[in-house]
């Protein structure tokens, strides 16, 4: 296929993810973040909202809250109304944002522009964003190149082998793709952060990358499934098999603690403030969210995502007020207790925590 | 015949984030015996036996099970009855062989169905636990929600 018809392809597809996402229901059907089986011993006494301090730090930049909205999008003009107004709303909130895969850029650099939001939200935290197994097809030079025009602070290299299995377009070939993101994270200025789209991080995976790289986002099983949105638009069959696969958020959080000594962040299916707080309790650095940020844009626009997201900030604080905890740190060293079958999942994976 | 399907819903393989592998390479080649090697890992079960060796004649290469036998290209291999197992999907197969050494995957006969389908997902799960082989398939992490 000519580059300009694959360009083409990429900017519809990144256009009918969007509006499978909002408009149809592809959330996991059976399979929960297992966050529901987390139980945070209360501290005693509870205490005022207004001194709890979730203030946290990333890429030596002050961040008001441990929580960053996930990328999305990019590569459509629709997309880079969204990545603006997230933007605008983040840069207020001091809470760092991803785009979505940058891949349309590299395709076609008169997409750029969709990606490039610090023009109109400064400062602000931009997480740049990229396919695992797309790397084998360019330098370290044009990547570098890709992330400085967009004044990326880190880079998310997303591994989707599930949703590429039932995409119809998808490229099945993941061969050689881990020396290549060890090879990126020597050599390019951004942190790297590996993360998966959906169906979660195990602890070997998490192993493989310990040292090797900045964080390991888990994207964990229980919110939205890219098999299902890859299903649904192939209106094929054999997707719906595999709907449900993939590693629960808060076992795939604990099994890429205990393998991986870098920075751990939640994500997939958080939807509360309790989500958050019992992400973090379980060793969680950082929180992501997506799907609910960009229902909200398209409802509110940039006002949307601000009161979506300032709530989801103020409801951690109440949350972690009312089981006594007034800091991050301490609700870190909290105690905690898992319910069935998680606790007997973690015994049989040899976890420990 | 003997199902395990609510079983199987129990068992969850271990996802793996990134398979050092192509799709492409999964192997579905399945020894049951020093004398047969299955295609595919997934037979298909009709109630007779006379209906099991004519169909495995005109179908090249898939494997039909009746009673206690299956045949390939006609041709019977007497089984032991608990080594079928009767499972809904690809995945499903993929899941009873990891668990059974022995088992011989198997879906209802049904003329709607199409077995490349059932095929191309335990492709799918092979490639999503870095499984180039069922050998490998037979080795892959899983966990049981109790």
């Amino acid at each position: 296929m000519p580059d300009e018809a694959v360009a083409r392809e990429t900017q519809d597809r990144k256009m009918q993810h969007i509006n499978i996402i909002i408009n149809e229901d592809t959330q996991y059907k059976e399979k929960t973040t297992m966050l529901e089986l987390v139980d945070i011993k209360p501290k005693k006494g509870k205490i005022d909202p207004n001194s709890v301090d979730i203030e946290a730090s990333l890429v030596g930049k002050k961040i008001s809250s441990p929580i960053f909205i996930s990328g999305m999008t990019g590569g459509h003009p629709v997309a880079m109304e969204i990545n603006k107004n997230i933007a605008i709303a983040a840069s207020k909130l001091k809470i760092p944002m991803g785009v979505g895969s940058q891949r349309a850029m590299l395709e076609n650099e008169a997409l750029a522009y969709t990606y490039d939001v610090k023009k109109f939200a400064s400062p602000l935290i931009l997480i740049g964003n990229m396919g695992a197994n797309r790397l084998p097809k360019y330098d370290n030079k044009r990547i570098q190149k890709m992330l400085d025009s967009v004044k990326a602070d880190l880079i998310a290299i997303h591994t989707n082998p599930g949703q590429e299995s039932v995409q119809p377009e998808g490229d099945i070939d993941f061969r050689g793709v881990y020396e290549r993101i060890v090879d990126l994270a020597k050599s390019i200025k951004q942190p790297v952060i590996v993360k998966e789209v959906g169906n979660g991080i195990s602890k070997e995976i998490a192993k493989m990358f310990n040292k090797k790289v900045f964080a390991i986002d888990v994207q964990g099983a229980g919110g939205t499934t890219w098999i299902g949105v890859e299903t649904f638009r192939s209106k094929g069959s054999y997707g719906n098999a595999f709907w449900d696969w993939g590693i629960p958020t808060a076992l795939s959080v604990l099994e890429a603690k205990s393998e991986f000594k870098g920075q751990v962040w939640s994500s997939g299916g958080i939807r509360n403030p309790i989500d958050i707080v019992k992400s973090i309790a379980i060793g969680a650095d950082m929180c992501g969210i997506a799907k609910p940020v960009i229902v909200a844009e398209r409802k509110g626009g940039s006002e949307g995502v601000y009161n979506f997201m300032n709530d989801m900030i103020n409801g951690v604080k109440n949350e972690m007020a009312a089981l006594g905890f007034s800091s991050i740190k301490e609700l870190k060293n909290a105690k905690i207790s898992f319910k069935e079958p998680l606790k007997s999942i973690l015994k049989d994976r040899k976890i420990r925590l | 015949m003997k199902s395990k399907k609510s079983d199987l819903g129990k068992i969850q393989f271990v996802h793996c984030a990134m398979p050092n592998m192509a799709l492409s390479e999964a192997d579905t080649r399945y020894t049951i015996s020093e004398r047969i090697e299955l295609p595919f890992p997934i037979a298909v079960m009709v109630d007779s036996e006379r209906l099991a060796k004519y169909l495995s004649t005109t179908s090249r290469n898939i494997p039909f099970v009746s009673s206690n036998s299956i045949y390939l290209n006609g041709n019977p291999v007497r089984l032991k009855s608990s080594h079928i197992v009767e499972v809904g999907d690809g995945l499903e197969a993929g899941k009873a062989i990891r668990v059974d050494s022995y088992a011989i995957p198997s879906i209802k006969f049904d003329f709607f169905s199409n077995f490349d389908t059932y095929i191309k997902q335990l492709r799918i799960a092979m490639f999503l636990t870095n499984s180039r082989n069922i050998s490998e398939l037979k080795k892959a992490n899983i966990y049981k929600v109790r």
